[in-house]
């Protein structure tokens, strides 16, 4: 081609609707992505804490009716003979606490608080600091 | 040295090697505990029959209910909460919450007591309920420093 065909081309100007059908678009898109997120959220977070109640329950019923929560009363009742024999009342406690309840209910708190996270970086989607980036 | 202080990477190392230190202490102290576990379960199980006077009964010793797979199959050795079965001289036949039966030796440093106060070992009687916390011998029993009676 020579320079004055060249200089010929008209240049092309995008349609005047194109940049608010885009930002439509992306506001659409934000939407459901936003929809999708309360979804899983609400889902998660619903099981976890549903089964953080229920394990959770088990677990101090576990304490109170337990060796260990018999171990824990001698304290109480005889706190410097548990502590003269500090050694074996401590291996004892160590033995009966109800480790498996424990291990569960912290698993299921941890998907809580994971939860919660996933649900506050999904806000972000609204934040002025990530549309003014995107503009 | 205070760029150094405040670099990234330092912290991210000093992070690591505490998480690992920490890691290896948790470790540790289970493996500590699991041994002792293991150990008193083994010689329970050997001397059974020397301490009760008949076979183990079958079946699974402990670790039973929806959450027995985890802590498995021993029980637990530095004390016991039950009912008193008989008393022998200074042994005491205890079954405990898991239905397990125990052996509890008390000495002349055993501290026996209730609401009350003091008692002797002669104040034990059949079908009290106890709580002993001790030291594991050998002999599968528990060497008692500790024995709190309930009142029923």
């Amino acid at each position: 081609m020579e320079e004055k065909d060249i200089a010929e081309i008209k240049p092309i100007r995008p349609p005047k609707q194109l940049f608010n059908d885009i930002k439509g678009r992306i506001k659409a898109e934000k939407k459901a992505i936003f929809r999708k997120r309360v979804a899983v959220f609400g889902a998660l977070a619903s099981f976890s804490i549903g089964g953080f109640s229920f394990i959770f329950y088990l677990f101090t019923q576990s304490i109170f009716q337990s060796e260990f929560g018999y171990f824990l009363r001698l304290l109480v009742n005889d706190p410097a003979d548990a502590f003269a024999n500090w050694r074996d009342f401590s291996l004892s406690l160590v033995e009966s606490f109800p480790l498996e309840q424990a291990l569960i209910s912290l698993v299921f708190l941890f998907v809580i608080v994971e939860s919660f996270i996933f649900l506050k970086n999904s806000r972000r989607l609204y934040s002025p600091e990530f549309n003014e980036s995107r503009v | 040295m205070k760029n150094l202080t405040e670099s990234k990477n330092l912290k991210i190392i000093a992070g690591i090697i505490l998480s690992l230190i920490i890691m290896i202490l948790a470790f540790s102290f289970g493996v500590f505990v699991g041994y002792h576990r293991a150990r008193f379960s083994y010689s329970w199980k050997e001397n059974y029959d020397r301490n009760f006077g008949s076979m183990m009964p079958f079946g699974p010793i402990t670790g039973d209910g929806p959450f027995g797979f985890i802590r498995g199959k021993f029980i637990n050795a530095h004390g016991v909460v039950g009912k008193v079965e008989s008393i022998n001289g200074n042994a005491l036949a205890i079954k405990d919450k898991d239905n397990n039966d125990k052996i509890i030796i008390a000495s002349s440093t055993t501290v026996i007591s209730d609401a009350s106060g003091t008692l002797q070992l002669q104040d034990i009687k059949v079908n009290n309920q106890i709580i002993a916390i001790g030291t594991p011998n050998n002999q599968g029993q528990i060497e008692a420093r500790l024995i709190r009676v309930n009142s029923n």
